[in-house]
């Protein structure tokens, strides 16, 4: 359950490696039942990212989590005579940090699935969720299948996108609650499916929004343990028997008002798989190359617009009147003052009401917009750079100011940034990453998908270096020969 | 052709040029010698407006250069007078050729074939007939200077200032300057020449004025050259 799926996976994706690397180094460390006893804790793994109602800080006391996770954990574990300590974590390496021994049990929306269970254990469940649909309001769909052939969001890494993929449809990927309501709202989708706790907090109350009544399918969330914990397993299964029996699991849900019809539902079995069993194979390598060609298109086109963007800022901050100064000062302290993540949302989504841009347009502005602002700083560096004597000696020539900056100091500006901003377009290779934030999928993207999908970081995170390497490498040996070339240069004299 | 009443340039408060008043007739070449730091260059660069004047007048090339900020009147005046850097200043991205035809083509607007042309005869002038292809980083400080000779003269100036044109060359190139100077000389230009070479002040000067302290102390007729 991928709520907790907040942060660019972008910048998840090399945490989660390491712990994967790491477990494969160091054997997963076991505690049992009587050692979490003797310590007297029971310390449980979650995300605060994950927010209301899972597990959050108080409001009106930041000290203090509150959630229905936080209160069915200190039940847990008043009923093994220890107490609850909480352990943050972001969600998608969970897993990893259980079997490297940072915590003894995962309460944080976890699935039950095939794939999870093949790898961890898992206990009896204690949330039922149902998969819901959420339309506009004046749009006729009514179920699953007659979504055939559009757009439907949802959140990566959750069963909803497993059964997404088996559709005839077309999937968008978001890695926050808020967004894919936000685009279904924009009309950029015809449809939202996602676990009923998020539909109901996220998308049901929103202004032209419905939710169909209808569960597409339903799951459960169950705690994760390590295989070899058998008795603290059983343990925690009994005392969630327990809680269930007097009632107090119920309240609890009832306090959060979560506890509905589906919570009285017989036992289910494990959902449907997040991962078909399946190699990296030659399919895979094809999607790989496909996303590093969108890597590459979009930073080639960032690129051509931040390029000439920044030289004419730089002209204007050096060259022009009062307020031509300040509006290209303006400019680029606003965009390289705030986070580029932050510039694509509010192209995105914030603009959405009244451009709609498409998401690879968007993105191709984010990143060109953003990269213009240093752009700008390396070319106004290298005008700064250009000897005094080269204007006086076009002055004394009668070359007027707008005549000795075209011929005389921007051409010899562009030679001495040249390097710097091969390195800038390298840099922004890597960047556009970020931009699987608003839903294209990209590289990294890509690589996380398929990391997923073959249940393993190792070969999909070493595909993805590899391709990017390939792509910026050739870049920086050509930015360094420049380099070179130009240190060598005595006309870089200026003489 | 230069005419200087009560020129007054400070910096800092500090004056450089203490109303200096001086008069060079068309066609004659002074020399203009003094103590480093005495506002020898400062005083070029007022002439040609690069540097703005306090006070006074300077009359040049029939334009009138006075304290207030004029920029047609100074576009005239770099029309009209050239100057030669001591450290050359040459535009290291373009070549030889390129360097000269610049300023004919995007300032007089003569057609590029023209000015090519009129490039190729300067380069001939000044020794380097050939070259014309070759990056400045290419050339050796006396050529170097030789061409912003000729790129001083290839907007058909009627005056030419030069700030110490040999003294930043080694000493073995000099006489590649002096020479070329020599052959201007013979064009009939109006010469404003900062130097300490004295080699070069005996075969070209028709004046020598003597610069102290942001004034001309002296000004003397130079022996006559065979
Ligand atoms: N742009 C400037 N700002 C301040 N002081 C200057 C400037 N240019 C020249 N000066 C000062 O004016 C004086 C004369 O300089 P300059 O004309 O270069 O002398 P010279 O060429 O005779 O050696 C020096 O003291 C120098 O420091
Ligand atoms: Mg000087």
């Amino acid at each position: 359950m991928s709520e907790r799926w907040l942060g660019a996976l972008a910048r998840l994706a090399l945490p989660a490696l390491l712990a994967a690397c790491l477990t494969l180094a160091a054997p997963a460390s076991a505690r049992s039942l009587a050692e979490v006893k003797s310590a007297g804790t029971l310390t449980w793994g979650g995300d605060l990212q994950g927010g209301e109602p899972y597990v959050f800080e108080n409001p009106k006391n930041h000290a203090e989590l509150i959630g229905f996770e936080v209160e069915i954990a200190d039940a847990l574990a008043k009923r093994l005579g220890v107490v609850a300590k909480f352990s943050q974590h972001d969600w998608s390496t969970l897993v990893p940090s259980l079997e490297r021994g940072d915590f003894d049990v995962i309460l944080s929306g976890l699935e039950d699935t095939p794939d999870r269970r093949a790898r961890i254990a898992v206990s009896s469940p204690y949330f039922v969720y149902g998969l819901t649909i959420t339309i506009r309001n004046n749009s006729g769909y009514r179920s699953i299948e007659a979504l055939k052939g559009q757009k439907v969001g949802t959140l990566n890494q959750t069963v909803a996108h497993s059964l997404l993929k088996k559709m005839p449809l077309e999937v968008a990927l978001y890695e926050g609650q808020q967004e894919p309501y936000a685009d279904l709202v924009a009309g950029r989708t015809e449809a939202v499916l996602l676990d009923h706790i998020i539909a109901q907090r996220y998308g049901c109350n929103v202004k032209g929004l419905t939710c169909l009544p209808d569960d597409v399918m339903r799951g459960t969330y169950v705690m994760g343990l390590r295989k070899s914990d058998e008795t603290l397993l059983v343990a925690l299964n009994d005392a969630l028997t327990d809680m269930q029996g007097d009632g107090t699991l119920r309240s609890i849900l009832e306090r959060w008002k979560l506890w509905d019809s589906r919570q009285a539902a017989p036992a289910l079995a494990p959902a449907l798989a997040l991962a078909e069993d399946r190699q990296f194979d030659l399919g895979q390598l094809t999607m790989f190359l496909k996303g590093a060609g969108i890597t590459l298109a979009l930073s080639v086109l960032a690129f051509t617009l931040a390029s000439p963007l920044g030289m004419a800022l730089a002209l204007m901050r050096l060259y022009s009147g009062k307020i031509g100064k300040f509006l290209a000062g303006a400019y680029i302290e606003l965009f390289r003052g705030t986070p580029v993540l932050l510039q694509l949302y509010v192209l995105y989504y914030g603009l959405a009401p009244l451009v709609k841009l498409d998401a690879f347009v968007a993105a191709v502005l984010g990143l060109g917009l953003n990269y213009a602002a240093y752009e700008a700083e390396v070319h106004r560096g290298a005008l700064l750079s250009i000897s005094r004597g080269q204007s006086e000696a076009a002055a004394a020539l009668g070359l007027s100011r707008s005549q000795t900056i075209r011929f005389v100091l921007f051409p010899q500006a562009l030679r001495t940034a040249l390097p710097a901003v091969t390195n800038d377009f390298v840099a922004l290779l890597k960047d556009s990453s970020l931009v699987s934030v608003i839903t294209v999928v990209e590289l990294t993207k890509r690589m996380t998908i398929a990391a997923v999908e073959v249940r393993s970081w190792l070969v999909p995170g070493l595909a993805c270096a590899a391709l990017y390497f390939s792509m910026s490498y050739p870049l920086a040996a050509f930015a360094r020969r420049l380099e070179r070339r130009l240190h060598h240069d005595p006309a870089q004299a200026g003489r | 052709m230069i005419q200087l009443r009560q020129v007054v340039k400070a910096f800092d408060g500090a004056n450089v040029l203490a109303g200096v008043s001086a008069t060079l007739d068309r066609g004659k070449i002074a020399c203009l010698i003094g103590p480093s730091g005495c506002g020898k260059t400062t005083l070029l660069r007022c002439i040609n407006g690069l540097e703005q004047i306090d006070s006074g007048a300077i009359h040049v090339a029939g334009c009138d250069i006075s304290a207030k900020e004029d920029r047609p009147t100074l576009r005239r005046v770099r029309q009209e007078v050239g100057f030669v850097f001591q450290e050359f200043h040459l535009f290291p991205h373009l070549t030889v050729l390129e360097n000269i035809t610049l300023a004919p083509v995007r300032v007089r607007l003569l057609p590029q074939a023209a000015a090519d042309k009129r490039g190729r005869e300067l380069l001939d002038l000044v020794g380097l007939g050939g070259r014309e292809g070759a990056r400045p980083a290419q050339l050796s400080g006396g050529q170097k200077q030789r061409v912003a000779i000729a790129r001083a003269l290839a907007i058909d100036v009627k005056v030419l200032l030069l700030d110490e044109p040999t003294s930043a060359l080694d000493p073995e190139m000099r006489e590649e300057v002096r020479e070329v100077l020599r052959d201007v000389a013979r064009q009939g230009l109006t010469m404003l020449c900062v130097t300490h070479d004295m080699p070069l002040v005996t075969s070209l000067a028709d004046e020598i004025w003597v610069f102290d302290a942001g004034n001309i102390v002296e000004r003397r007729l130079a022996k006559a050259v065979p």
